[in-house]
């Protein structure tokens, strides 16, 4: 990283510019296929986020604008420049701010974005934060992408996104897209009607998550999600949500049948903070069938009716392979509607009973 | 998609993201040992595993003539994964499961019990693994058992036509040649037809699972500037060529048979082709890509007797150095008739008579023994009117080079002011290299093709009438080389670009071969 001491755009870019040049092999060919806005808070850095960047930052030639906002009293700016090119091309700038000096800051990165690429904003603050930088930089997004997830009123983080849907404006949830991998395999289990049928008849679903304290309600965000997204496909109808200790419970309803889905924290240290271990799914009709971690790549699925038990078969899950359908998915794929129908179900969770 | 069973809709899958998925089913490996199962089927599977593209229930089985166990097959698919696959190295963890999904089954081809016994053998993986009784049968073996082993697996029930609201559904690979001219293409289908329907036959030509072949419709019909002047009005000639180093290896039986027209200018270099020349397509469907391949086949003038001699060069390769060192000639490889008249290159000139094409030649050329591996599509455009710049006599064309393989990606030469007091012109290049974007390694073509077949989208492979009309373009020609046997094919010297009638079937129309 190479520290630029003037807060001079055209400084920023000469500096960038010889750094390119000095790294530049003869070999090496200069290629960008997009601008990546990275807005993030001090407190905000964390491994999966770590681990997404690195996925990034190895497949695809880019340029990445790094805005880190520190959450301090004096005001301060500092910008830092560098460039890559092993094995692709990537030229960084790093804004670290605080105070006042955010003010500025969208004006600093605005002559350094790369025309006619597109511009994806990856946001990591509540999207309802009234901030200058997101207001600047939202018309010209390609895509908005957030990485965050509130602790409680998960109503109003769904309908502050589904105004961004009705502004038109293009945009997709990092969160979602971490279930992306067991939506695949949950699809593919079941993957005939009378797979279909035996889900239809869920009487209990219990999902457990990785979390290294002892529960804190940001980390169900995937689990949140997954649960969701199965009763948005099986059109379950959202009637109870309430946190008992460090269980998250929601109850739905289908044909006057109940479903209890059950949100569970366990401690798992191979897995990441937040990641979904174990699914377990039980029917009306005695049908079991569970979905367990045995690594980062592996999953186990074993199913039991009353007359028998299939033998366990082995999946892989897609998206932590090499993390190509990953970022396949946070920039290119469209954007789902089982996702939009799934922030509706949750920006109806205020007319429930919400216990604590 | 499962064809067989079109009322079904998984909730689960999104109806405005159609995902391809690979459907549950066992696949099995006619010719389980030969060297396309080991280089290219067998390190395709894994890495769909390893890319959990595979389907959650599913099984792999071996079958060919040698004797040997589950475990000494599975040892030896370790292997060829180790040495063949993209990923390297192998995952431990993955392998310990995948490789309890692989079997073999020993039979000769045509051992009814050896059919019995597949059947029951599918049937127990089927309850094992839930794979529904759904099939995809690979014949990498050779052409001449394609009609056997199908009607094998007709008379066990192993395959079955697709019948409405049949759920359970049966498709079977076929490797290239298809025939081995129109005659016996069209005795082959309908052999084949007898216990298949035609959407259960996947006809596989690797070319079309290439990430840059595919590319071809995406840059044709996403970027008008470029479709706007694909035409005779501002394209002068197009060309193709699909060049090899490396000599026909162990292939010399096959090779003697075939030759290289049919080996790969009646497939690989005629996809090409379709994909330049076709009309844009109603949709992406199979069928709407088809018709249109089919349409510019059909189009294709054939070449009178008359013309066979100045339009269409073939050549043989003599000894000569490739990368600096010594190899031999063709007649002198393993398995080949020290008089053999097999060509190993050829070159033509053919015209699309239609709107689109009127006049436009394409010139072909394949080869194996030339001085580098590289398939190319170059499209050159007419000049511009000269009368602005006529002190700078040499105004290049336009050219726009498609390059399939390698180094994938597309370039294209303009015409630029060099600075100075005068207005000399000089041709640079804008260049766009895949690997400089998305990184350099893309799927396997196989992967992509087997992922497609289980899923039941047959876009990428060879529908019947295409490989009917490519024969047709061809099958004059070979009819005429058979039938003057004593015009012997050109010889070359290996490291060259081929005969120099190769090169004066372009000189003499006032065009040169674009250096490669």
């Amino acid at each position: 990283m190479q520290k630029i001491k003037s807060m001079n755009s055209e400084v920023i870019s000469k500096e960038l510019a010889l750094l390119n040049q000095a790294k530049l092999t003869k070999q090496d060919i200069k290629s960008a296929l997009f601008n990546l806005i990275i807005y993030t808070t001090d407190s905000k850095k964390d491994h999966s986020f770590e681990e997404n960047l690195q996925k990034i930052q190895s497949q695809f030639p880019c340029r990445i604008i790094f805005l880190q906002e520190y959450r301090r009293s004096d005001d301060f700016i500092e910008v830092n420049v560098s460039c890559e090119n092993s094995p692709l091309c990537i030229s960084q700038i790093s804004i670290n701010f605080s105070g006042k000096e955010i003010d500025q800051v969208p004006y600093l990165l605005l002559p350094h974005l790369i025309p006619d690429l597109p511009i994806y904003l990856l946001w990591r603050q509540p999207p309802e934060e009234n901030s200058i930088i997101l207001s600047t930089l939202k018309p010209l997004a390609t895509r908005v992408i957030f990485d965050f997830f509130p602790s409680d009123c998960f109503h109003l983080f769904a309908k502050e996104l589904l105004r961004f849907k009705a502004a038109g404006i293009e945009m997709v949830d990092m969160n979602w897209i971490k279930i992306f991998g067991w939506r695949q395999i949950f699809a593919r289990a079941f993957d005939t009607q009378e797979r279909i049928d035996l889900l239809e008849k869920t009487s209990s679903l219990l999902i457990t998550y990785h979390s290294s304290d002892d529960g804190c309600f940001k980390k169900i965000a995937c689990s949140f999600y997954l649960q969701a997204w199965i009763a948005v496909c099986l059109k379950w109808k959202a009637v109870e949500i309430k946190k008992e200790k460090k269980n998250f419970i929601i109850i739905y309803e289908k044909e006057q049948r109940k479903i209890l889905v059950t949100i569970s924290p366990m401690q798992q240290s191979k897995f990441l903070d937040g990641e979904i271990v174990k699914l377990e799914l039980k029917s009306y009709d005695e049908y079991e069938c569970i979905f367990l971690r045995q690594s980062t790549t592996q999953l186990e699925v074993k199913a039991c009716d009353p007359y028998q038990c299939s033998l366990p078969f082995h999946m892989n899950l897609p998206s932590l392979q090499s993390g190509k359908s990953f970022i396949q998915e946070v920039f290119y794929e469209k954007i789902s509607e089982h996702y939009f129908s799934l922030l509706h179900l949750i920006s109806q969770i205020e007319q429930l009973k919400e216990g604590h | 998609m499962n064809l067989a069973s079109p009322s079904f809709i998984n909730p689960l899958i999104e109806s405005n993201k159609p995902s391809k998925t690979a459907d549950s089913c066992v696949m099995v490996i006619f010719g389980a040992t030969g060297d396309l199962t080991a280089r290219k089927l067998l390190p395709a599977i894994y890495n769909l595993a390893k890319e959990g593209l595979l389907p959650a229930h599913f099984a792999c089985v071996g079958f060919a003539r040698r004797k040997k166990s589950h475990e000494e097959f599975r040892k030896e698919v370790k292997q060829a994964i180790d040495e063949f696959s993209r990923s390297k190295p192998i995952d431990q963890e993955l392998w310990q499961r995948f490789s309890q999904q692989i079997f073999y089954h020993q039979s000769e081809f045509d051992h009814d019990e050896g059919y019995e016994s597949l059947g029951q053998l599918l049937q127990k993986l089927d309850q094992q693994f839930g794979t529904k009784g759904n099939r995809v049968f690979y014949l990498s073996i050779q052409p001449s058992y394609f009609p056997l082993v199908a009607e094998k697996l007709s008379l066990h029930q192993l395959i079955e036509k697709p019948e409405p609201g049949q759920e359970k559904w049966s498709r079977v690979i076929i490797e290239k040649p298809f025939g081995r001219d129109l005659e016996s293409a069209e005795k082959l289908q309908a052999k084949l037809l007898k216990f298949l329907d035609e959407s259960q036959i996947y006809r596989i030509d690797h070319y079309l699972g290439k990430e840059s072949v595919q590319n071809l419709l995406v840059f044709r019909f996403s970027n008008p500037i470029f479709e706007a002047i694909w035409n005779h009005h501002f394209i002068d000639n197009v060309q193709i060529t699909v060049s090899e180093e490396i000599g026909i290896g162990s292939r010399g039986n096959f090779w003697e048979e075939a030759g290289l027209l049919r080996d790969i200018m009646q497939n690989h270099v005629m996809q090409l082709l379709t994909l330049v020349a076709m009309e844009p397509p109603i949709s992406l469907k199979a069928t709407s890509i088809r018709d249109e391949k089919v349409k510019v086949l059909d189009c294709i003038r054939p070449i009178a007797e008359n013309l066979l001699e100045s339009q269409v060069v073939r050549g043989q390769y003599s000894a000569g150095y490739i990368q600096g060192n010594p190899v031999k000639s063709y007649r002198e490889e393993d398995n080949v008739d020290p008089h053999s008249n097999i060509e190993t290159f050829a070159a033509m000139k053919l015209f699309i008579d239609n709107w689109r094409w009127a006049n436009v030649p394409f010139y072909i050329r394949a080869g194996k023994r030339l001085p580098k591996r590289a398939t190319k599509i170059v499209i050159t455009f007419k000049k511009a009117p000269g009368y602005l710049f006529q002190e700078a006599s040499q105004l290049s064309s336009n050219v726009l080079v498609i390059r399939i393989q390698p180094d994938e990606g597309i370039s294209l030469k303009i015409n630029c002011k060099v600075p100075a007091l005068n207005t000399a012109i000089q041709p640079v290049k804008m260049d766009f290299h895949y690997g400089s974007y998305f990184g350099s390694t893309p799927p396997e073509a196989y992967e992509r093709l087997l992922c497609d077949c289980m899923a039941g989208d047959n876009t990428l492979f060879a529908r019947d009438d295409e490989v009917l009309a490519s024969w047709k373009v061809f099958t004059p020609i070979l009819h005429y080389w058979n039938a003057h046997p004593r015009r012997k094919c050109l010889p070359y010297t290996s490291g060259s670009w081929g005969p120099e009638a190769a090169n004066e079937l372009l000189t003499k129309d006032g065009r040169s071969w674009r250096l490669v």
